[in-house]
């Protein structure tokens, strides 16, 4: 459970691809919960594709906990949404 | 003074009680004596008695001799009656002699007795004082030294108490100068001494004493009071002088050492860096410091000199211009260059000039700067050989170097030493940046007939590393192409990939007979290169329409451009595509709309939205909001730069870059249309 708080940019980024990437390594389910983010940046909708491709390469489930509205917009326009395992509920992952 | 009056005490028990009363007993004697002698033989002659008394005064006390005195007046009444001598002139003439006689012989005992007392005390005194750790000399009111103890022989560099006090005072102050704390030469008038006769407290004063005769140089702080005669005026001015070189020496070194910390790291232009390190060291610890740097062709080049008179900056200078040394030289910088090890010369001789300077007339101006002491220190890296030397000489200043000294110089070098490496390493990074950075952009725009461009590029950061935003525009089949881009990442693998995206997209789209096929051939192309390869971009393919342009827009994951209207209404355009790189299937949807003369399409990418402020992070309602009644492509893109640059606080955390294009009107046709009419 890698859960995330404030502004993912470049100044953060490394922060959350450090935590994603450790996860994933453990061979663990990743819930990321992105509902407390308040603004995300295309460095950081990299990193969450990258622990995507990463966890389906390593077989592990990657799941990620709906952001607000105005940073979940972001996962629509990159085309991310439709891609990921995206829930409202951490507890239904 | 109530001590001063319990030493007194002390004194007067520590008198031989023996040695007065047998005093006292022997004037008596003599005035029992020579009462009888009077009274027997020699007639009138009694007011010889009165030597009893003056004979007691050498020895003992004022009380004792009163009362040798008293014996002596009552002989004289007694002998009158013995000789039955009538009252007459004569007998109150021989009373009144013993009389005076006795008063002066008591005041004399008394006077014997403060004077001894006085100087037993003065005794004690000097020996509680030269016991003394502190170091405390006494001067009368015309700066002669009274007294000084072994301290203050020690502090002031004399052997003993002795040779301090038997030394000339035109010795003593000749053979040293004196600085105030500040650096500026303390006047004979500002002595704490001097001030203290004028009758002013002057309190703990620090002094910079170098002694010319050996270059050494000592701090002292100086505590002076004056003692006052019974009208007030000072006569004698008691000192304590407390030697604290050792804690300045030590101040110094650190806060030289902290500050040249400081400066190093504070700039990563080491030339710079390096000329303000050399004015730390001057002229605290040297009156001169100086660095000098090999070059490629061996000739040891000048990169810092200072000292405190420009004038011999300036000298020094022309002298390194006339007579360049060479790595190969012998001794001297291109010694320390080629063996890595530090130079302490603490006394300059001038054989030693005469022996390293061969030509005669670089021989005299050298001797002109009058060079005492030096310390070459070479600055070193990690590894590698020395890379540069920095060198310390003092001359004016007379002070000379010392082994505690070599210690604090060869640090100083050493940490210049890895600045300099790091600064060049930046450098040579800077330099990579900055050379493919150039190659990311377009060497200059296009022009595009019918069209208007301008481009704002402000890479994040003063020596920014290669920027991952891009932009380009070129012709293609059938019309051009602009194209704004983002490509995940910092430092060179982010550089490298925006390189390798724009030119893929622009070979693409001018190969391809559909130039927007060339954005599907870019994703393929990024999500098979091993390790995260995304992309955001904006391309909008122009189209001529009659007499408009007509713009198909295609966002892969990148923030939607903005069309101005000729209403001056600016408004999104196009609709979101997949982020390149991320998927073998992506989907990037095409939206076509018409471009009318003066309306304008601005292109840009997510650093102008997400600048942060006070107020949050930029966002598209400001972006829209600037861009609003935009008319020329220029115009538009310093809105948004006056716009971030408003509002944006702390450092720009990110790349920014926009392109914004312009349908022109049809100049041409419009004249021809006006003339025909």
């Amino acid at each position: 459970m890698v859960a995330v708080h404030g502004d993912v940019d470049l100044a953060t980024v490394d922060v959350l691809r450090a935590q994603l990437t450790g996860a994933i390594e453990r061979g663990e389910k990743v819930v990321l919960d992105l509902r407390e983010v308040a603004f995300m940046d295309t460095q950081g909708l990299a990193a969450v594709i990258e622990a995507e491709h990463a966890s389906s390469a390593a077989g592990t489930r990657f799941v990620v906990v709906r952001a607000p509205a105005t940073v979940h917009r972001l996962f629509d326009m990159i085309g991310l949404s439709e891609r990921l395992t995206v829930v409202d509920d951490p507890t239904a992952a | 003074m109530s001590e001063l009056r319990a030493a007194a005490e002390r004194v007067r028990l520590d008198g031989d009680p023996g040695e007065r009363w047998s005093a006292t007993a022997a004037g008596l004697a003599l005035v029992v004596g020579l009462s009888i002698l009077d009274a027997s033989w020699i007639k009138n002659f009694p007011s010889a008695v009165v030597i009893g008394p003056f004979l007691t005064a050498l020895v003992a006390s004022e009380r004792q001799t009163a009362g040798v005195a008293l014996a002596a007046i009552a002989s004289v009444f007694l002998s009158a009656t013995w000789n039955d001598t009538t009252i007459g002139a004569d007998y109150f003439v021989r009373g009144a002699v013993v009389i005076a006689g006795g008063a002066i012989a008591v005041l004399a005992a008394r006077r014997r007795t403060r004077v001894s007392q006085a100087e037993a005390i003065g005794a004690q005194l000097t020996a509680a004082l030269s016991n003394l750790a502190e170091a405390v000399v006494i001067q009368d009111d015309k700066h002669r030294l009274l007294y000084a103890n072994d301290a203050a022989a020690e502090t002031l560099g004399y052997a003993s108490a002795e040779v301090l006090l038997t030394t000339p005072r035109e010795q003593l102050v000749g053979d040293a100068d004196y600085f105030t704390e500040d650096g500026s030469p303390l006047s004979e008038d500002a002595y704490p001494t001097s001030r203290v006769l004028r009758g002013e407290d002057p309190g703990p004063v620090t002094i910079r004493i170098v002694k010319r005769s050996t270059g050494e140089e000592r701090w002292r702080v100086t505590k002076a009071r004056g003692v006052n005669d019974s009208r007030g005026r000072p006569r004698l001015v008691v000192s304590v002088i407390e030697d604290i070189t050792e804690r300045k020496r030590s101040e110094l070194i650190q806060r030289v050492l902290s500050r040249t910390g400081e400066v190093l790291s504070s700039s990563v232009d080491y030339e710079q860096t390096l000329k303000e390190v050399a004015g730390l060291a001057v002229p605290d610890l040297a009156d001169w410091c100086g660095v000098s740097m090999p070059d490629r062709q061996g000739v040891i080049r000048q990169v810092a000199v200072v000292h405190s008179d420009p004038a011999k900056v300036e000298f020094a200078r022309d002298l390194g211009r006339r007579y360049p040394s060479r790595i190969s030289d012998e001794g001297g910088s291109a010694q320390v260059l080629r063996d890595g090890h530090a130079q302490l010369i603490p006394e300059i001789p001038d054989e030693m000039l005469e022996q390293a300077v061969d030509d005669p007339e670089q021989l005299e101006l050298i001797r002109g700067l009058g060079m005492r002491s030096a310390v070459t220190a070479p600055m070193v890296a990690a590894t590698g050989p020395p890379m540069g030397v920095i060198s310390f000489v003092n001359a004016e200043s007379g002070r000379v170097f010392t082994e505690t000294d070599l210690e604090l110089l060869v640090e100083i070098g050493r940490r210049a030493g890895i600045a300099v490496e790091n600064a060049r390493l930046y450098e040579e990074r800077s330099t990579i940046a900055r050379t493919l950075q150039r190659a990311l952009l377009p060497p200059a725009l296009p022009e595009i007939p019918g069209y208007a461009l301008a481009t704002l590029y402000r890479p994040a950061g003063r020596e920014n590393w290669v920027g991952g935003d891009f932009y380009d525009a070129y012709a293609v089949q059938g019309g051009w192409m602009v194209v704004v881009g983002d490509v995940a990442g910092r430092g060179a693998p982010a550089a490298s990939l925006t390189a390798y995206s724009r030119h893929v997209l622009r070979t693409a789209a001018q190969l391809h007979p559909d130039p927007l096929d060339a954005i599907p051939f870019l994703n393929r192309q990024l999500f098979e290169r091993p390790g995260p390869a995304l992309c955001t971009l904006c391309a909008v393919f122009l189209e001529e329409k009659g007499s408009e342009a007509q713009a198909t827009v295609v966002c892969g994951g990148h923030p939607l451009p903005f069309a101005v209207r000729s209403t001056g209404e600016p408004e999104a355009v196009g609709c979101f595509g997949t982020m390149l790189g991320a998927w073998a299937v992506a989907d990037f949807p095409r939206t076509t709309t018409r471009l009318g003369a003066g309306e304008l399409l601005v292109l840009y990418t997510d650093g102008v939205t997400d600048a942060v402020g006070e107020d949050g992070r930029f966002g598209e309602q400001r972006l829209q909001r600037a861009l609003a009644d935009a008319r020329e492509p220029d115009e538009a893109l310093r809105r948004i730069e006056d716009g971030l640059v408003e509002f944006e606080r702390g450092d720009q955390a990110d790349d920014t870059c926009a392109l914004a294009i312009a349908r022109l009107p049809l100049a041409t046709a419009g004249v021809q249309l006006g003339s025909a009419a």
